[in-house]
């Protein structure tokens, strides 16, 4: 049988033998590589891609003016950015490469690590990509039509499965202004399942959310981030601070082989709300855990020996694990920052589709060990604002009302989280809070006898009738 | 005879009962509608049940109960008003009752709750859209005032937040709260209109996973048919409409339910608002409507006997007695 063309078999009955398909290579190949990843993770690493862009042409100074716009329905969808733009050399060398090749220029704090990105979103969502870029001193553009990439081989080789895809179009020598430089993605059309995700409203929030939790930090540099006409919000990172309570803040420098990564551990208190409290774990600019209350950052675990504080003036925190997370703590924020230049982004405890920590990270297991002792430092503090407002007492909760939010950025290191003691319990408690609970029938009698018009007021009616008629 | 109606008495929710049981009268295409089964929260008055047994026939109805899951002596008090025979009352909350019902019944379901949207509303919405059988109906009634988000009973753990906003938040989870709005754009009805939004959301979402293992053509649709905006007190909202698959699109046209003049499949509401006329008012409007620009003397403002012509039909019978 010759090696170049292929001829078909016969069987000993006569009949063709069908040849063995080589392309499921390509098929194979997609299907894996889409399946990591989540429809929000792919367009989250398409606006990481754009985001490292804003990084490279800004450096450290802000992303004002900077514009990314991500519009989708059931028919396509589109991302734009004014960002830099990708350069022509770089796209035909590694840009569509499947993995990150050794070489390809990045950013000084890349967020797009692993370099199979872009690709794996836009497989994920459709079956035809056009990508069109204009840099600084080139521009292209790329049309691919996936089911015919998967077919094509080579014409004088047919056996052989064509991984290359040409340029539409490709300019260099160039010299373009700033303000022109960006890059667009358009998927049309789309995938079945993947349009149905695209009609939900739903949807849509819930990816709002997500990509504003994410760029956190780069909204706050002044990045605009659009979705379908929605601008996105972002809020800061803020804990509360006055004369009377101090965030805890604590850099430290990780070498590991070399390399180095920087932290910024902040723990505190803020406005209580159960959704937003919990620890915020930031890896170059990238938020990557939202107000974790679980195992993964500590919650709920039991104490360590090396982490018992000594009982001190700060009160006695030697005794409490980390609880799992009940109201009481809604007040808590944690913020924890890594840092790393291009050769030490590898150390950053993410994992490949920057959706959780890596809780195997050497790093990340040792900067835990503070996390937890922060938050039992917090917790402790908590507990005993709870204990205060069931006696009735309102000492701590005025001081914290008094207390201001100030932005992380701008509070100094402070090796504890430092609040007042309580008030003593007094001898006899000023009041003690009684609650209960009844059907809503039986409370709007109650309210209609007692001729009073809040639970509140029922509870003390009732009570003090009781006493009236049953007391001495 | 000079006195007003007592508006203790509801007389909006009594409107949109009947309207409703006309509605309900137009399911026959997909079946004999006695067949159907009524589900709903008849509390202690059953007022929705005795209607709709009286006006359309069901022989299935189950009513459910919260209150007294666990009490013998309660459970009885309800036994004892139940209005039929064919009246079965499940204790429990809709959360804990709904997923024991065999599904396979082509249902009406009410929820027709007491207080604000929540996420459990909102997963009863979602667990009835992924159970019910084509031709059924779901209908959920919630409070939609913006100006106190009544707490609603489970959730004695946190407190309530600071205006409308951050309390829907926290009542449906901030994720299905519709970016961009602000304390201001839920002021009046525009808390009605926002959760309208909220639960159409939740319906498509729900259908949409429920289509995940189903063949094309079978696939469920949602049609709204009835967005109700009434206020006997606090603002109410009723929302719902038809479960089918999609073959079964040219059934539902039979049906015919844009013939209702209350049928509203989208954002824009039908606003049920009686007007506050005395027993001797509507019995002299009852002679001379529809007025068609004739002359009345009947000295009532234009706009509330306008009002009134447009729900006569469906106004309450209330007797009054001297003593």
């Amino acid at each position: 049988m010759s090696n170049d063309i292929h001829t078909p078999q016969t069987s000993e009955s006569g009949n063709t033998i069908p040849p063995i398909d080589a392309s499921p290579t390509k098929e194979f190949f997609i299907s894996v590589l889409v399946r990591d990843v989540t429809l929000y993770e792919a367009i989250s690493e398409l606006v990481d891609n754009s985001v490292d862009g804003a990084k490279s042409i800004r450096g450290q100074a802000g992303y004002d003016g900077l514009k990314i716009e991500i519009e989708f329905d059931e028919n396509h969808f589109k991302i734009s950015d004014t960002c830099g733009g990708i350069p022509a050399e770089v796209a035909a060398e590694y840009v569509f490469r499947f993995g990150r090749a050794v070489g390809m220029p990045s950013s000084d704090h890349p967020i797009g690590q692993f370099g199979v990105g872009m690709k794996r979103a836009l497989f994920k969502m459709g079956s035809c990509f056009e990508v069109e870029s204009t840099a600084p001193k080139s521009s292209f553009s790329v049309l691919l039509d996936v089911e015919q990439w998967k077919k094509a081989t080579y014409p004088d080789n047919p056996q052989k499965e064509k991984w290359e895809f040409d340029f539409v179009s490709y300019h260099i020598n160039q010299n373009n202004p700033v303000d022109e430089c960006g890059t667009k993605i358009s998927v049309k059309p789309l995938h079945e399942h993947i349009a149905e995700e695209f009609k939900l409203e739903n949807f849509e929030y819930r990816l709002i959310k997500a990509i504003e939790a994410e760029q956190m930090e780069s909204l706050q540099k002044g990045l605009e981030i659009y979705i379908n006409g929605h601008r996105l919000q972002h809020e800061e990172a803020t804990l509360l601070e006055s004369s009377d309570v101090k965030p805890y803040y604590e850099h430290i420098d990780v070498e590991l082989d070399g390399k180095k990564v920087g932290v910024d551990i902040y723990a505190g208190v803020s406005e209580a709300n159960l959704e937003k409290c919990g620890w915020y774990i930031i890896c170059n600019g990238r938020l990557i855990l939202k107000a974790d209350k679980t195992r993964i950052t500590g919650w709920d675990e039991k104490p360590d020996k090396a982490n018992i504080i000594e009982s001190d003036e700060k009160g006695d925190s030697g005794n409490i694990s980390t609880p799992k997370p009940h109201y009481q703590f809604a007040r808590f924020r944690g913020y924890v920052y890594f840092i790393a230049d291009a050769a030490s982004a590898d150390l950053l405890p993410w994992n490949t589709t920057k959706s959780t920590v890596d809780v195997e990270n050497p790093i990340y297991q040792a900067v835990k060990q503070k996390m937890i002792r922060a938050l039992r430092q917090a917790v402790d503090f908590l507990n005993k604002l709870d204990a205060e407002l069931d006696r009735g007492e309102t000492h701590l909760d005025n001081i914290l009302k008094e207390a201001k939010s100030a932005k992380v950025k701008d509070i100094a290191p402070s090796a504890f989280f430092v609040h007042p003691p309580p008030k003593p319990a007094p001898a006899k408690p000023k009041s003690i809070r009684i609650q209960y609970v009844r059907p809503p029938d039986e409370v709007e009698k109650a309210k209609a006898l007692l001729g009073v018009s809040t639970p509140k007021e029922v509870g003390e009616g009732t009570f003090d009738y009781f006493l009236e008629m049953e007391g001495d | 005879m000079g006195r007003p109606i007592d508006y203790r008495l509801r007389p909006a929710k009594n409107i949109e009962r009947k309207m409703l049981a006309n509605a309900f009268r137009r399911l026959s295409e997909f079946g004999h509608v006695e067949e159907y089964r009524y589900i709903g929260f008849g509390a202690l008055y059953f007022s929705d049940f005795i209607l709709f047994h009286r006006a359309l026939g069901f022989r299935h109805m189950i009513s459910i109960e919260r209150e007294g899951e666990d009490d013998p002596a309660k459970q009885e008090r309800y036994k004892f008003n139940s209005p039929f025979k064919c009246v079965d009352i499940e204790f429990g909350s809709a959360k804990s009752v709904l997923p024991r019902l065999n599904w396979g019944i082509r249902s009406i379901v009410w929820l027709d709750y007491i207080g604000a949207l929540s996420k459990e509303v909102l997963s009863d919405v979602a667990f009835v859209c992924s159970q019910a059988t084509q031709g059924s109906l779901l209908l959920i009634s919630v409070n939609a005032s913006s100006i106190e988000m009544p707490e609603n009973e489970d959730d004695e753990e946190e407190p309530k937040g600071k205006g409308p906003l951050e309390n829907l938040k926290r009542a449906v989870g901030s994720d299905k709260v519709p970016p961009g709005i602000n304390n201001k754009a839920l002021s009046g009805w525009r808390m009605a209109e926002v959760c309208r939004t909220i639960v159409q959301n939740e319906i498509e979402e729900a259908l949409k996973e429920r289509n995940g293992g189903l063949p094309k053509g079978s696939k469920f649709r949602y049609q709204q048919l009835f967005n109700f905006h009434y206020a006997d007190g606090a603002k109410m909202l009723t929302v719902g409409g038809i479960l089918y698959d999609e073959g079964q699109e040219s059934v539902v046209s039979r049906c015919g339910f844009e013939k209702l003049d209350f049928y509203r499949p989208n954002e824009e509401s039908y606003t049920i608002d009686p007007p506050l006329l005395t027993f001797k008012e509507i019995r002299a409007l009852d002679k001379v409507i529809p007025l068609q620009g004739d002359a009345c003397d009947i000295p009532v403002l234009p706009e509330d006997i306008r009002k009134y012509e447009e729900i006569y039909r469906y106004f309450p019978h209330f007797t009054e007695a001297e003593i």
